[in-house]
């Protein structure tokens, strides 16, 4: 990606009217993956300095600041109490501190990289995602929008549900990205379970969580069933990294796996 | 554009294009101990403190770091010798490319972490590829450095 220009608003209005002012200007989110972005930037928007690097707590909620980096989110512990502390789990699995040093979950969440460990723990936790204009969307809505209108993220809301959690990665390395991630929540009503690196973007498995949810008894049986589920409901795609067929077999396992481990005290 | 920076205590001025990369910056201002690898944050060798905490600078703009406090190896030279005797002493590097990023490393997670355990420390280091040593000399080392500070 090539850098024109590089802009420190004094405010978010700021931010945004410049944003608005030309189709070839973005926001900047860590800045991570900037270099190997295609293309041009006329200029590049830093959110420093107002006040998004935050993670605070509400009564009913954590907010987190878009400019909150990986290594923050992995830190904190708000995030460490957050739903079992899925986030943390999925934050500390993304390559190196250094990089995480850099990279923000606002970053992580605009890019949309369908590889990201981030976005399958944040759609499982059901996170709602506060922009400039637009206002309040769930995670989930904001992933099926084709082309979003440019906006700047600035909050990311989850709700403080008491839950069990768990997230897995399978890569070739611990550098490298995933070739799938996988991440459930269970909370007494509830379970919700997230696919990502199929290698499409993440989704949720809502016929297994349908099926689950409507069970009365969660018993192995059950978990077999709903892991079907998942690899019936989801497509699943070739890469360098993998086959469909390996990718296919590994979410049957790592749903079971990871159903069992969240309706026990494991997780 | 004109960026302040206040590398090893000392604060240079700098002027840069609004899309170079700190790293750059650094070595075209003779900072040759940080080096360039895969200049896509995968292996680590570009590592230099940004106030305090270690980040690539391969991908970070040196214009989003103005007024900012940078340390490359030659700001902790005593700590690094130190480090440096017990990788001689456990054979824990043999070309020397990722040392001066290992030992900011080892450096910045010797402030941040308390006691840390083996586990800790190779989960702190999993950014920094070393293609010599095959890393258990290193483990060895680092841990010999950080009893010996205890």
């Amino acid at each position: 990606m090539k850098v024109l220009d590089y802009y420190r608003p004094t405010s978010l209005a700021d931010a945004y009217e410049t944003l608005m002012r030309n189709p070839q200007n973005q926001i900047m989110g860590g800045g991570a993956w900037l270099k190997l972005s295609p293309g041009e930037i006329t200029t590049l928007i830093t959110l420093d300095g107002l006040g998004l690097e935050a993670i605070a707590e509400q009564p009913e909620a954590v907010l987190i600041g878009a400019k909150a980096t990986l290594r923050a989110i992995e830190t904190s512990p708000l995030i460490a109490q957050l739903q079992g502390g899925l986030l943390r789990d999925a934050a500390r699995h993304v390559m190196g501190v250094s990089l995480r040093n850099i990279a923000t979950i606002g970053g992580s969440i605009v890019g949309r990289f369908s590889f990201s460990d981030i976005l399958t723990a944040l759609l499982a936790m059901n996170a709602q995602l506060v922009f400039h204009a637009r206002g309040e969307i769930a995670l989930a809505d904001y992933l099926l929008l084709h082309r979003p209108e440019k906006d700047i993220l600035l909050w990311i809301k989850i709700e403080k549900d008491n839950a069990h959690s768990a997230f897995r990665k399978v890569a070739r390395t611990r550098l490298d990205f995933a070739i799938l991630n996988l991440a459930i929540v269970k909370t007494r009503a509830t379970t919700t379970i997230a696919l990502g690196s199929r290698p499409q973007g993440p989704v949720l498995a809502k016929r297994a969580m349908a099926y689950l949810n409507e069970s009365a008894n969660l018993t192995e049986k059950v978990f077999e069933q709903a892991a079907r589920l998942v690899t019936e409901e989801l497509a699943f795609g070739d890469n360098l990294k993998a086959g469909k067929e390996y990718r296919r077999h590994l979410a049957y396992v790592l749903s079971k796996r990871l159903l069992k481990a969240v309706n026990s005290d494991e997780s | 554009m004109k960026v302040n920076l206040l590398i090893n205590n000392e604060w240079r001025a700098f002027h840069v294009e609004a899309g170079e990369y700190l790293a750059d910056t650094l070595r075209r201002n003779d900072f040759l101990s940080v080096r360039r690898g895969c200049d896509t944050t995968s292996c680590g060798v570009c590592t230099v403190l940004l106030d305090g905490k270690p980040v690539p600078s391969c991908s970070i703009l040196t214009v989003a770091v103005d007024n900012h406090e940078v340390t490359t190896i030659e700001g902790i030279q005593k700590e690094a010798d130190k480090l440096s005797d017990h990788f001689g002493r456990e054979g824990a590097d043999q070309c020397g490319f990722c040392n001066p990023a290992l030992a900011l490393t080892v450096y910045a997670m010797k402030k941040e972490l308390k006691n840390p355990s083996d586990q800790e420390i190779r989960e702190y280091l999993v950014g920094n590829l070393c293609r010599c040593t095959g890393y258990i000399g290193q483990e060895k080392a680092i841990r010999s450095y950080l009893e010996d500070l205890s």
